[in-house]
């Protein structure tokens, strides 16, 4: 089977206007300011790219707004940009998420006629023969959708490239809330040259070949833990051939980790080069795009590292490269013989360490009457999880390294 | 490793500071302000390195240009190393390594805390014996690593506490202080937050408001419309009324009977008074009549007029005839004083006319003269005769001058000269022939003589010359007075002959001067010079008779004149009958009658004109009155007689009307926009009270007409902002970020908290692993130095099982008793303390002398401050012994405390003071030290006793020792105390 291919693009996760975690310690203000609406820039980029490339269809799986979401002026920037493109001969088709299936947005604003959302009810074909196009999908009716959708989408049209379109987290990504949970193979089994997903916020490929499914990940980072380059995928798809994608970045600003290793090293002369050079290259990498990293150093060093110093040498690094630093993390274990403590007391200090329950620690200092006062939810939508297993070991694991680097450095 | 010595080439306020320190405990003492910091400072510096920036000692140089040379004595050997900014250096210029950083410590902070104790950690450590005696696990960590640990956890629960707190009443925690921002933000963006449906009702509301703002500016126009008509109603009311009135009156007269045209009026009216104005001119005229002839004229004069113009003519020349009667009289007199100078002058000539009368004087007086030859002749001899006379006169001075100058005689000079050159000649010869006869003979004589021979000779020689000079210049001035005699006399002979000459001249013409005045008739006796006065006597009588006939011909001239006029004058006056005899008053008179009679005739001529003026207007009058009256006459035929009623109705009818015109200007003006007619017809039919209310109805409507427009476009314009600010991009996400920045804040606020408390924690796990053991090693060495320090009071320290898992201190005082670590005084808890660090930093050096790794230096800054004279001393002694195997740096600015050093051996360096005590400058802000006496001493090592002997001691008492190298301080000190009484001799550790 062969025809003209056709050429779409696939974007998930836009999160118009939605907040930047993290960007109180940047310690930068007019960083922050920049970074503050970077969501909406990276959307007006796809707008752009879509514009200048001219794809016969802009396809977002999900999660265009927040759905708490009701601003007037994002609802309607959306709406003049969309207009853009449908006058431009561009197919926008919508399939709405769990972050935007309550939205009201739709209801208030009057979007282009062309602007296709998909139906929540069941499974909808949009067909465009001009196009030789027919897209399959289905919206979130409710925030928390826990069927498995992809399972009712109906069988490909013959003769057309079909593409599936969902917000989903197959097979319960990690990590993510488990919103109209599949398999992979409920995807590739429904025969769609082409699936594009939404949801998951790393872009990853799960199937190539003639099935390919693909999450494009979300189109601007927005917080320290959504690291590297974030896009749409453009795919060129031919009836019952393998897509063909390429990323194409959309992002405005970039979070990075730059991860040292400081093994053997004897001092702070040796540490520095390391850090300049790793940073230097995702400097280069972010093509002149606003910047944040976390700078993590750890490995067994043979000097105890003050982790003031260091962190000032590295914002002053990060400084003269108009980076912006999240946060610097140092765990460095000196030599036992080498540290302020003497090593028999570094000994005891490391045997105190392993075998600590940070959880049971917090309860002794007053942590549920903390977690009461502030909420305990609250916290948990500012990322913090005091009662989460995980996040008690990696803060034990903290603490313990910033202890034993204030031993090391004689600074208790 | 030690410092063995340290030179400050450029570092805080030095250069080229030398310090000598000794191989085991230095004291460095120093006041206040000379430098003990400093120096402290370079030790850390000098260990683990110099960091430029910032440096604390960089006020006097450059940062980069900081330098310190130390001399360091390890265990491979002495090197002497350049510590500057750029790290260690030998002295040739090689990078060094530091190899004592690869020690127990691996840096400066480590170091510090590890190997320095200074006053405030020590008062810190007694309070933790006192605190932590309880639990000594607590105690003994520090006491090995220089680390509270229960400070240091106190110190992490207190930043924790910073962050959040359990109170519900330590509201300033920053972590409560974050969620309300955040909780801020949050409520700020409710209200910021603009849905879209909300969008939609406002743009349906704004609809509506704007339909109503339509509908309330329509009311508005109108309520304005109609309160404008009422007020315009209001302001023509009156002159509308005014006008119904009068036209009313206009239809009123013109109903009364025949009125006349407005020109016919005016004819009327002009004739009326032209007939009135005649009649009044008319009586006028014929009063000015009778009035002028009331009025009489002067009676004429014809025989005044018939001789008017001669009168008038004679009375213009009467002046001249009055100025000649005065020019006569002047000539009179002029004659009078002529004739007497007449008199004078002829009696000059004649003595016998001085009285002759005037006749006769007029007679005699021309005789007088001479005939114009004879007069010539004499003036000219007179006059030659007079310039002989003086020719003679100047001979004769000359003549005698001549003779003045020949008579003296000129002297006669001396015949001296030629006399003396005679003698001189004579002298000579005299001399010559005294030098020629020796030369002749050829005697020659003696050579004195012969000199004044010769000298004699030339004398006369020249007195000769002389003599022969002035002998020739007097025959020559002999010559000269000749000559001048000779000249003399003939000028005498010439003005004598001159003389002579004129004289005979002289006479010659006063002979002919007599011949002739002979032959004039004139006195012979008379000479030239009288002759010279007689003739101007004779030429003044001339003069006079010449000017005298003038005058006689000047006077007939003028009696002539006056005479012709005064025939003239009588003619004149004979027909008016006035006598002329008096010439001038006659003329007066009748010239003031010939004047009155032409007034008489001027007067007559007037009136006859003013006569004629009066006719001429009494016509034109009479004229006028017969038009006037024809014209009233014609009209009163139209008006059937009664002219008078129809003027009058005729004139009220104008007048109405022209009140009319200007009634209906007021009200034009009052109400431009209206019929005046319509008004002057609508308005009187309303009452005035009816037109003010309809006003004030009008002007209420208007006014809430106003306020309903101005609510609508409030209301419109408040609804337009507010769809604005709904529609506007930008501050809820702003607000949004805000408050997920808050969030992220309290959260990260959050997660610091808990990291502090799992790290105090930690530090909690880690003092109760610790405390599980006791160090009785340690205890035992420490408590052997107590025991020192505290001059014997404290015994030993040993551990007991405490309250849990936990132990105890026990402290043993003299006296066999035990005391809890609590129990202890201040001063003994400090002592205690230092004691255990001192063990403490012992235990650490062996270890690391045992792996192969350098001791480091040992600081103390001012520990000794709580101790006696003899505890200081004992102190000192064992710090002395402590430092025999590792370098000790006692810092102190007690200088009882360096006595104290010097005496038991210790080495002390002495900074001075920058200024002393009396010689501290007011007003200097130099806080630094400027000037510094290195001053290194080393004073005899205390500790003299033989070390062989020692050796010797310590193997006696089973005491490990070695055959070389350094004895243990436990050792040494246990040989010094050894026959101490009461002190801990013969058990010393056995370590």
């Amino acid at each position: 089977m062969s025809s003209d291919p056709v050429r779409i693009v696939h974007a998930a996760d836009v999160h118009l206007d939605s907040p930047m975690r993290g960007l109180g310690t940047l310690g930068d203000p007019d960083l922050a300011a920049a970074l503050r609406r970077s969501t909406r820039r990276a959307f007006d980029a796809l707008v752009q790219h879509c514009l200048e490339e001219l794809p016969a269809a802009l396809i977002v799986a999900g999660d265009l707004y927040d759905g708490d979401w009701k601003d007037y002026a994002t609802g309607a920037h959306f709406s003049a940009r969309m207009g853009d493109l449908t006058e431009a001969g561009v197919e926008v088709i919508v399939a709405r998420g769990n972050h935007d299936a309550e939205s009201v947005i739709r209801r208030a604003v009057t979007l282009p006629p062309k602007v296709h959302v998909l139906e929540a009810d069941a499974p909808e074909t949009v067909v465009l023969d001009d196009i030789g196009l027919a897209v399959h999908g289905q919206s979130f009716a409710t925030r928390a959708v826990l069927a498995n959708l992809a399972q009712q989408y109906p069988d490909p049209v013959p003769g057309l490239c079909n593409v599936g379109v969902l917000h989903t987290s197959v097979a319960g990504y990690a990590g993510h809330d488990p919103y109209a949970p599949c398999d992979l193979a409920d995807l590739t089994g429904r025969g769609y040259e082409y699936f594009a997903l939404g949801h998951v916020h790393a872009r990853e490929t799960l199937a190539a070949g003639a099935r390919t499914v693909a999450f494009s990940g979300n189109l601007q980072g927005r917080h320290v833990g959504e690291t590297g380059p974030k896009g749409a995928l453009s795919a060129t798809l031919r009836a019952g051939e393998e897509a063909e994608l390429r990323f194409v970045p959309m992002d405005v600003a970039r979070w990075e980790v730059v991860a040292v290793s400081a093994d053997g090293m004897a001092d702070m002369g040796e540490l520095l080069p390391a850090i300049r050079g790793e940073l230097d290259e995702v400097v280069a990498a972010s093509e002149g795009r606003l910047l944040v990293v976390t700078v993590e150093v750890s490995g067994r060093a043979s000097f105890a590292c003050e982790p003031e110093r260091l962190d000032a040498e590295v914002r002053a690094l990060a400084g003269q490269r108009e980076v912006g630093v999240h946060k610097v993390a140092a765990d460095l274990r000196p030599s036992l013989d080498r540290t302020a403590l003497g090593a028999e007391q570094r000994r005891q200090l490391d045997a105190a360490i392993v075998g600590a329950d940070a959880g049971e620690l917090l309860r002794e200092a007053g942590l549920p009457a903390l977690l009461s006062e502030l909420g305990h939810d609250y916290l948990r939508r500012a990322g913090l999880d005091l009662r989460d297993r995980e996040a008690l070991a990696y803060l034990l694991a903290e603490a313990a390294s910033e202890l034993r680097a204030r031993a090391d450095g004689g600074l208790l | 490793m030690r410092l063995t010595s340290l030179r400050l080439d450029r570092y805080g306020a030095f250069t080229g500071l030398a310090v000598s320190l000794g191989p085991g405990l230095t004291v460095v003492y120093g006041p206040n302000e000379a430098g003990k910091s400093t120096l402290l400072h370079a030790i850390g510096d000098a260990l683990w390195g110099l960091v430029p920036r910032q440096h604390a000692y960089a006020f006097e140089v450059a940062p980069s240009r900081l330098q310190i040379t130390a001399e360091v004595d390890g265990t491979s050997g002495t090197q002497a190393v350049t510590v500057t900014g750029r790290g260690w250096r030998s002295s040739d210029g090689a990078p060094v390594e530091p190899w004592w950083a690869d020690g127990p410590v691996a840096n400066r902070q480590a170091w510090d805390v590890g190997f320095g104790i200074d006053r405030d950690r020590l008062r810190d450590g007694g309070r933790a014996v006192l605190r932590d005696g309880g639990d000594l696990a607590d105690l003994l960590f520090q006491a090995r690593t220089g680390v509270d640990l229960a400070a240091a956890r106190a110190r992490l629960v207190e930043e924790a506490d910073a962050i959040w707190k359990r109170h519900r009443n330590a509201r300033n925690v920053s972590l409560r202080a974050a969620k309300e921002r955040a909780d801020g933000f949050a409520s700020q963006l409710v209200e910021a937050i603009h849905a879209a449906d909300a969008v939609a009702e406002l743009e349906q509301e704004l609809r509506r408001a704007e339909s109503d703002l339509t509908a309330a500016r329509a009311a508005h126009t109108r309520a304005v419309a109609a309160k404008e008509a009422a007020q315009r109603d209001d302001r023509a009311y009156r002159h509308a009324v005014r006008l119904a009135g009068i036209r009313r009156e206009i239809g009123d007269v013109a109903a009364a009977g025949c009125v006349l045209s407005e020109v016919e009026l005016s004819r009327c009216e002009d004739a009326a008074t032209a007939l009135e104005v005649a009649e009044q001119a008319l009586q006028g005229l014929d009063a000015d009549l009778v009035e002028l002839d009331a009025t009489p004229l002067p009676p004429p004069d014809p025989d005044a007029l018939s001789v008017a113009e001669l009168v008038e003519e004679l009375r213009r020349g009467d002046e001249a005839e009055a100025g000649r009667g005065d020019r006569m009289q002047r000539l009179h007199g002029q004659v009078g004083s002529l004739l007497s100078e007449l008199r004078a002058a002829a009696a000059e000539l004649d003595p016998a006319l001085a009285l002759a009368d005037e006749v006769g004087l007029r007679r005699a007086a021309p005789t007088l003269a001479l005939p114009a030859d004879t007069a010539d002749l004499l003036n000219r001899l007179a006059g030659q005769i007079a310039d002989a006379q003086r020719i003679v006169d100047e001979a004769a001075g000359e003549r005698r001058a001549a003779e003045g100058e020949l008579l003296p005689g000129a002297p006669a000079g001396e015949r001296g000269a030629l006399g003396r050159w005679e003698e001189a000649r004579q002298a000579r010869d005299r001399a010559w022939g005294q030098v020629r006869g020796p030369w002749l003979t050829g005697e020659l004589p003696e050579a004195g003589e012969r000199a004044a021979l010769a000298s004699g000779l030339d004398g006369a020689l020249v007195a000769t010359d002389v003599a022969a000079g002035a002998a020739a210049v007097e025959a020559e001035e002999l010559v000269e007075a000749q000559t001048r005699a000779e000249e003399r006399q003939r000028r005498l002979e010439a003005a004598r002959r001159k003389h002579e000459a004129s004289a005979e001249v002289l006479a010659t013409l006063v002979e002919r001067w007599r011949l002739a005045v002979r032959g004039c008739g004139l006195p012979e006796a008379l000479d030239a010079p009288a002759w010279q006065v007689r003739w101007s006597a004779v030429e003044r009588v001339s003069e006079l008779l010449a000017e005298l006939a003038g005058a006689d011909a000047h006077v007939r001239e003028l009696a002539g004149e006056s005479s012709a006029f005064r025939g003239r004058v009588e003619g004149a006056l004979r027909p008016l009958g006035i006598d002329s005899g008096d010439t001038l008053p006659a003329l007066a008179a009748a010239y003031e009658r010939v004047r009155k009679a032409r007034q008489a005739e001027v007067a007559a001529a007037e009136r006859d004109r003013q006569r004629a003026s009066i006719a001429s207007k009494q016509a034109r009058e009479e004229a006028t009155q017969k038009q006037a009256g024809q014209i009233l006459e014609g009209l009163a035929a139209r008006t059937e007689g009664d002219l008078d009623a129809v003027v009058n109705r005729s004139r009220c009818l104008l007048d109405l009307r022209q009140t009319e015109q200007s009634v209906l200007g007021e009200l034009r003006a009052a109400a431009p926009d209206d019929d005046p007619d319509d008004l002057a017809t609508r308005l009187p039919a309303v009452t005035v009270e009816a037109i003010k209310e309809a006003v004030g109805v009008a002007g209420d409507d208007a006014d809430d007409a106003v306020g309903e427009l101005e609510a609508e476009q409030e209301r419109r314009a408040n609804l337009a902002e507010e769809l604005r600010r709904a529609k506007q991009d930008g501050d809820a996400a702003a607000l949004r970020q805000q408050e997920v920045d808050a969030l992220d804040e309290m959260a990260e606020l959050a997660r610091r908290w808990a990291r502090l408390q799992v790290m105090a924690g930690l530090l909690d796990r880690v003092a109760r692993a610790v405390g599980s053991r006791a160090d009785a090693s340690l205890l035992q060495h420490a408590g052997s130095l107590a025991g020192t320090l505290t001059g014997g009071r404290v015994q030993g320290l040993s551990a007991a099982d405490g309250a849990g898992d936990t132990r105890s201190l026990v402290v043993h005082l003299s006296g066999d008793q035990d005391a809890e670590a609590c129990d202890l005084s201040e001063g003994t808890a400090d002592q205690v303390f230092l004691a255990l660090r001192l063990a403490g930093i012992r235990q650490r050096q062996d270890a690391a002398t045992a792996g192969g790794s350098e001791t480091l230096p040992v600081v103390l800054d001012d520990v000794l401050m709580a101790h006696d004279d003899v505890r200081t001393e004992a102190a000192l002694g064992l710090l002395v012994e402590e430092a025999r195997d590792q370098q000790i740096v006692l810092f102190t600015h007690h200088r009882a405390v360096a006595e104290a050093a010097k005496a038991v051996g210790a080495v002390v360096v002495s900074l001075e003071a920058p200024f002393s005590s009396g010689d501290v400058r007011p007003g200097s802000g130099m806080g630094r030290p400027s000037r510094l006496g290195p001053v290194s001493e080393r004073a005899q090592q205390h500790f003299d006793a033989d070390p062989a002997a020692v050796r010797a001691w310590a193997r006696q008492h089973g005491l490990a020792v070695g055959d070389r190298g350094r004895i243990p301080g436990e050792i040494i000190a246990a040989y010094q105390a050894r026959e101490r009484p009461g002190s801990a001799a013969g058990r010393p550790s056995s370590r």
